[in-house]
């Protein structure tokens, strides 16, 4: 077993930079969404799909920034 | 990797790629998301949890001796075992884990150099087994606290010439502007720095693949600053842990002789009573 796809790419989510990081075990896909500084994971999923763990680590994400800023 | 101060203590992907069946090598992975060893992780790879079993649960301190000594123990790990540490974020927790087991006097820990994000990136093999650990008797040394600053020290050094305070933390921690990490907890009651310290986020320390900048890179980004190995040095961050990196580098990468890790940092000073508290940026930043 090896991780396959392995991806970073930063984004703007709510106003913060994060690294969305994303790579293939097995059959399962990962995705991580840190903040870009300093580098802690802020949501997580795994999913079949590429798209769906990016999707829902990223609203989980997107929901724990909102929580912050309010 | 040759030209560190102290070489021995890095070892590269491929070292452990290599040495991942070697019996007298335990690898230990250590993450800040403490989930992701289960995702697949070095084969023959443990994983330790920062949270439980890398601190005292009940009071706020490092892992106590008996403690340590348990979780060596358990881990198959002998007192003269090369424990090589690697994790997420760039070794954020692995260096946290290194740091505990010198103050226990082990004698061969290393870090893998880039870490979990490297060996991800070059698609080594992963393995989603743990594996089975033969208990064996670990014994620790009393704590070494010479390479550990306690608040009341912090205090004395930030008024001291020979002593210098560096805040690895972001610039936005170091200004006040913020007091977590976006998305994570808000631990402190006020933002900003202890007076004096310099801003040098951990994080510069790394390559882009994770791995830690050459010596002479390094030496720049420090010695720019005014943290120069004439100096006594103290790092500081939030809880300790991404300080508890630049104390590696500066400790093994530079080899400076006297680096010490504030693990108490601002989680600790920002929500003391009449602390001194800095807000601004230096011009030069």
């Amino acid at each position: 077993m090896k991780s396959e796809h392995f991806a970073e790419e930063f984004r703007e989510l709510h106003s913060t930079r994060v690294c969305i990081t994303t790579y293939c075990i097995g059959d399962e896909f990962h995705c991580h969404v840190s903040n870009a500084d300093p580098g802690a994971t802020i949501a997580r999923a795994s999913a079949k799909t590429k798209e769906d763990a990016e999707r829902v680590a990223i609203n989980k994400a997107l929901e724990r920034l909102s929580f912050r800023i309010q | 990797m040759a030209d560190y101060a102290h070489p021995e203590v890095l070892v590269s992907t491929d070292w452990v790629d290599q040495h991942k069946t070697d019996p007298n090598v335990v690898i230990a992975e250590v993450d800040v998301d403490t989930t992701a060893y289960n995702e697949g992780h070095v084969p023959g790879s443990i994983g330790w949890n920062w949270q439980t079993q890398l601190c005292d649960t009940v009071q706020r301190d490092v892992i106590s001796k008996t403690d340590l000594e348990k979780l060596l123990g358990n881990s198959g790990i002998t007192n003269n075992t090369t424990v090589v540490l690697y994790g997420d974020n760039n070794n954020w927790f692995a260096a946290w884990a290194l740091w505990q087991l010198k103050m226990y006097g082990h004698k061969d820990a290393r870090i893998m150099n880039g870490g979990r994000k490297k060996w991800l990136a070059e698609g080594k093999q992963l393995s989603k087994d743990v594996p089975s650990t033969k208990l064996v008797t670990y014994t620790a040394t009393n704590r070494d606290e010479s390479i550990r600053t306690y608040l009341n020290q912090a205090m004395q050094a930030m008024q001291a010439s020979d002593y210098v305070m560096v805040d690895v933390r972001s610039a936005d921690e170091y200004s006040g502007k913020i007091l977590s990490p976006p998305g994570l907890p808000e631990t402190c009651q006020r933002g900003g720095h202890i007076p004096g310290a310099k801003n040098i986020p951990w994080g510069q320390a790394c390559n882009e693949d994770g791995t830690f900048k050459s010596r002479d890179e390094l030496q720049t980004l420090y010695g720019g600053k005014g943290v120069t190995s004439d100096k006594n040095v103290i790092a500081y961050c939030r809880i300790g842990e991404r300080s508890s990196h630049t104390w590696f580098v500066l400790k093994y990468l530079l080899g400076y002789p006297s680096v010490t890790n504030y693990d108490g940092s601002w989680t600790e000073w920002g929500n003391l009573v009449g602390a001194p508290v800095e807000k601004a940026m230096p011009a030069s930043s």
